[in-house]
């Protein structure tokens, strides 16, 4: 459960995230894109993942079905969103509902990313 | 246009050329028949005399005007001019009668009653077989209702079109926000014990950031159209409520009273609005309408019910706005407050959330009189709440 996969195509998200979580003592690795963070997923059997939604080509939904798939690791899935031009960020977290395990709309506190992970990976 | 019959037209088909009169022929009883009936309003004023008096109106005029015949027989047409008659507009009208040629335009003139109306008049020149200038045709159509679903429909494409551009703007500042509103507190952390100037700047920053990620998210409120509809709750019960919230949240020289069925407790229906959401819409009001009177007076909220609909309205005896305010008064980032005293957003959420609920908002206004916005909710399906009948 230590180590955290976060997938964002937005590097400045992405960055912000692992730096928290690093600072809380996880084992953070990142990815460019849906298509990246599965075969990151496949390789280094994160505990966590942290996925955007609304990414181009393999979006966040298609994520996490690929994760969900049978004889897969089946890690905790925290989705995140702030919406796209066209999607706004609850309709998105919306369909996540169900799929994911958590959901955070960005952009959050670092207390909250802290707080959302800590209960995925069942820390006090 | 048939030659031969009483009026012949030349240089010109309908409006645009003139008339010339040939020899009245018998038809002239069937046309003064058709002129007295017609719905549209026809006047003929008098070429020939100073101040061209009228002398003709028909009846569709004096329905219109509220005027009877023998009160605007002899005088000129201008009595239907009011304050805000476009001066531009009468100056072209009285250009292209002292130039004797045809004339069409749109104004706004008055009833008798003071009431305004938009009046789409055109007027033909008539000359007689001699040549001279004999008498102006004037007919008159009122096109209040169309100028207002046409100012309506501007308007609502004018907000939709700015909401969208909102909308994308917003989302990519979300993304852009977080570092800044996420890393401060680790590099304050980071920082020694006694950098607290620093550790203040750092505050300052994420501040900022949390401002701009409120402002977003109204920004959101106001673009966003597809929401998943509420489950439908009793009306009065549900304004009352979220007013209570509302007005808590006042400044406390303004006070509220309930008018309609916030006063009598009447049920009106069901509504599907999310409860959340009409708190926001009664904040931004009660806000706004604080504002407009300078944190004192009295704050007229009412709520009726109106055909399929309901009517719910935030009134207060500010100093009103002139047109061209009320015309703007729901486009996002529209703000007559000093610079950073309000971002503009207020009462765009509250045309996105209502438009959301399928419902709409207007404003009524004019300098010195106040200030009302009027929401209307259409009654959800299910019609009267049943289930709570008997309950008061």
């Amino acid at each position: 459960m230590n180590r955290v996969l976060v997938i964002d195509d937005v590097a400045g998200v992405r960055r912000t995230i692992a730096a928290i979580l690093r600072r809380e003592g996880y084992e953070v690795i990142e990815a460019r894109d849906g298509r990246e963070g599965l075969d990151l997923a496949r390789g280094q059997a994160p505990g966590i993942v942290i996925t955007d939604l609304l990414m181009p080509q393999v979006d966040g939904i298609e994520v996490i079905e690929g994760l969900r798939r049978p004889g897969g690791a089946r890690p905790k899935v925290l989705a995140i969103s702030g919406g796209g031009s066209l999607v706004g960020a609850e309709e998105a977290l919306g369909m996540a509902e169900g799929l994911a395990d958590a959901t955070l709309r960005k952009p959050f506190e670092a207390e909250e990313l802290v707080g959302a992970v800590a209960a995925l990976a069942g820390r006090p | 246009m048939g030659r031969g019959a009483g009026a012949a037209a030349e240089a010109g088909d309908g409006f645009g050329g003139v008339l010339r009169l040939g020899a009245a022929a018998g038809l002239e009883r069937l046309l003064r028949a058709a002129i007295e009936t017609s719905p549209v309003n026809v006047t003929l004023a008098d070429a020939t005399k100073p101040g061209r008096p009228l002398l003709y109106v028909n009846p569709a005029f004096c329905e219109t005007t509220g005027y009877s015949a023998e009160e605007v027989l002899g005088r000129n047409c201008r009595f239907l001019q009011g304050p805000d008659t476009d001066p531009e507009a009468v100056e072209r009208l009285r250009g292209a009668l002292a130039r004797a040629e045809p004339i069409r335009i749109t104004l706004l003139n008055y009833r008798r009653d003071g009431k305004p109306f938009w009046n789409e008049l055109s007027i033909l020149p008539v000359f007689g077989t001699d040549g001279q200038l004999e008498a102006f045709l004037g007919q008159q159509v009122d096109v209040t209702q169309e100028r207002i679903a046409a100012e309506r429909d501007g308007q609502r494409q004018r907000v939709e079109a700015l909401g969208r551009l909102a909308g994308g703007v917003a989302h990519e500042i979300n993304n852009l926000l977080q570092p800044m509103l996420a890393l401060p507190s680790l590099v304050a952390d980071a920082l020694p014990a006694e950098a607290e100037a620093e550790r203040e700047w750092l505050t300052l920053i994420q501040d900022h950031a949390r401002q701009a990620r409120s402002i977003v998210r109204d920004v959101l409120a106001f673009s966003r159209g597809s929401e998943k509809p509420a489950k439908p709750r009793e009306a009065t019960a549900l304004v009352t409520q979220a007013l209570g919230f509302a007005q808590g949240l006042i400044p406390p020289g303004v006070s509220v009273r309930r008018t309609g069925a916030l006063a009598s407790g009447a049920r009106l229906g069901l509504v599907a609005v999310e409860e959340t959401q009409l708190r926001q819409v009664l904040t931004n009001l009660l806000l706004n309408a604080a504002q407009a009177m300078g944190g004192h007076g009295e704050v007229e909220v009412g709520l009726v019910g109106d055909g399929d609909a309901l009517r719910l309205t935030v009134a207060d005896n500010g100093p009103g706005m002139d047109e061209a305010v009320r015309a703007r008064i729901f486009e996002p980032f529209f703000t007559t407050k000093p610079p950073g005293e309000g971002t503009g957003l207020g009462l765009s959420v509250v045309h996105g959330l209502v438009a959301s609920w399928g419902g709409s908002a207007g404003v009524e206004s004019r300098p010195g009189q106040g200030t009302c916005i009027t929401i209307h909710v259409p009654v959800a399906a299910g019609g009267p709440d049943q289930s709570v009948q008997g309950v008061s």
